[in-house]
């Protein structure tokens, strides 16, 4: 699903964000990347929506390979990879519904389709009685999972989750992990989770990548997290 | 294309929102489109109409060669023929001494007092000779002022080349200043639409992530343009309509003097007010274009 063979990516600045990176995510499934602030997590997120392409190596997600993907084209690719943010960036003056039926109305989905889909998500975030709420109605719980519903809406086959519990408390992150296994499961979505909570990381084993200065440190399918202070 | 279609609702209920939501810029950009087409509008009239009465005084404009009184009536023919060999001369009628002083004593300003002169005509017979353009009128006068047995040629000479040339101009500068008026207005909706733009950056970033393209992204944004055109054509196109209708009928037709007859409303106001939409139209478009090709790029 997600490829990594050899891979560089060096900024203007002369940051050397990613360096040799090669790694395989297979299909379905659930991989963290943990590591400390600058040691690429976000490049490689960029690498994988298309938004930085590396300057040496192939990327190839869902069967594109990113870096020679026409500049048109990206965002048809876009649509496969489904993006969670740690600040939930929930538009303010929409509604729960709106804001997930948002997701399908940019990329041109019918009004049928996008009710009928909008109702599944909610439903999986378990925010059915939340739809007609706006987002300062909700708790930092609910407006993240109101998130991870509206980044799900249109089938993503990958869905990165930028720290999604940053900002929440451990009940609430574990609600959250809890979802991301679900979807993992039922939608059989792909799902690469970056993040600094070591409890999480402990307590919701999974494939744990550790990255450091741009290279991958640790690859453990078991998971647990490692501290590099 | 059927998803071009298709996303118009989408687009349009969009356009209105932005609208709505940045309701004093977009009724500055409204008011800003007004104004020019009310300018547009009324330049317009005056350049369809001096355009009519330009065409109207040409056509009207003949040369009247006053022959010497010593041409022998045999040798009119001849003078005729010469006359119409002159290049640009479309027609040339004759008219006798007798019938130049009935004119005279015919015109109302006269008030009879030609016509002690009934029994000893002093008045020269004439040839009126029509040219194709009104430019070439002057070039034919001097044409017929070598011909031997004429005595003088007169036309509206000055003043009308004048009227004409003034005409000109109130076409030549009322069109750049249409001109830099219609960049103003695009100016504005451009400045609109950049304002919606940046109010709307969080929803176009979210637009981004989830696999809107460029072009979806965009639309709204131009339908907007749009839709400011057409708003702000409305009360001028109410002006032509109602305004110009008015006008003629209260001139009854004509400016000043039968010589200058105005267009009638029908169908001038309805082709002036298709341009006026247009015209809108177009400003705003390219107005929203212009912000949106500039704030809206995307690179990676």
């Amino acid at each position: 699903m997600i490829d990594f063979v050899g891979v560089s990516k060096t900024y203007p600045n002369g940051v050397h964000a990613i360096k040799n990176m090669t790694l395989h995510i297979a299909e379905g499934e659930f991989v963290y990347l943990i590591g400390p602030t600058g040691s690429g997590k976000s490049t490689f997120i960029k690498l994988i929506d298309g938004e930085e392409v590396p300057d040496q190596g192939t990327v190839t997600v869902v069967n594109t390979n990113v870096g020679k993907l026409k500049f048109k084209k990206v965002p048809y690719y876009r649509r496969n990879i489904g993006v969670v943010f740690q600040d939930f960036r929930l538009l303010p003056n929409l509604t729960v519904f709106e804001n997930i039926a948002f997701a399908m109305e940019a990329i041109g989905e019918n009004k049928h389709d996008i009710r009928k889909r909008v109702r599944e998500v909610l439903q999986l975030v378990d925010l059915e009685d939340k739809g007609r709420c706006f987002p300062r109605e909700l708790s930092g719980g609910q407006q993240q999972r109101a998130t991870i519903g509206r980044a799900i809406a249109n089938r993503p086959k990958v869905l990165v989750a930028d720290e999604p519990t940053g900002n929440l408390d451990p009940e609430k992150s574990s609600e959250i992990m809890r979802l991301l296994e679900r979807i993992n499961e039922e939608e059989k979505t792909t799902i690469v989770m970056v993040t600094h909570d070591q409890q999480l990381v402990d307590t919701f084993k999974k494939r744990t990548i550790a990255l450091e200065e741009g290279y991958i440190v640790a690859d453990m399918m078991k998971g647990g997290y490692i501290n590099h202070e | 294309m059927i998803r071009v279609i298709k996303s118009i609702p989408y687009n349009i209920k969009k356009a209105w929102k932005s609208i709505i939501r940045n309701l004093g810029a977009s009724v500055s950009s409204v008011f800003a489109v007004t104004i020019t087409l009310i300018l547009i509008m009324l330049f317009a009239v005056a350049a369809f109409n001096v355009s009519s009465f330009t065409k109207n005084i040409e056509t009207h404009i003949q040369v009247l060669a006053r022959v010497d009184a010593i041409v022998e009536e045999s040798q009119i023919p001849e003078l005729e023929a010469q006359l119409k060999a002159i290049d640009h001369v479309v027609d040339v009628r004759y008219s006798s001494a007798s019938e130049q002083l009935d004119l005279l004593i015919q015109d109302e300003k006269s008030k009879g007092k030609y016509n002690s002169f009934k029994n000893s005509n002093p008045l020269p017979a004439a040839f009126y000779v029509d040219a194709d353009q009104g430019k070439n009128v002057a070039n034919i006068k001097k044409q017929i002022l070598k011909i031997d047995g004429i005595m003088d040629a007169n036309y509206g000479g000055d003043s009308v080349n004048t009227m004409i040339k003034g005409f000109n101009s109130i076409r030549l500068y009322g069109g750049v200043f249409i001109g830099a008026l219609s960049f103003l207005a695009m100016f504005l909706i451009s400045n609109t639409i950049k304002i919606n733009i940046h109010n709307r950056r969080e929803e176009i970033a979210i637009m981004r992530n989830v696999g809107a393209s460029n072009g979806f992204i965009k639309a709204p944004f131009l339908f907007e343009g749009i839709f400011i055109g057409i708003f702000g054509s409305i009360i001028p196109i109410l002006l032509t309509i109602f305004g110009y209708g008015f006008v003629y009928d209260a001139l009854g037709g004509n400016l000043l003097t039968s010589m200058f007859k105005l267009l009638p409303p029908i169908p001038f106001v309805l082709y002036l007010s298709g341009i006026l939409l247009v015209i809108g139209i177009l400003v705003g478009f390219i107005g929203s274009l212009l912000a949106v090709n500039k704030n809206l790029k995307w690179k990676r």
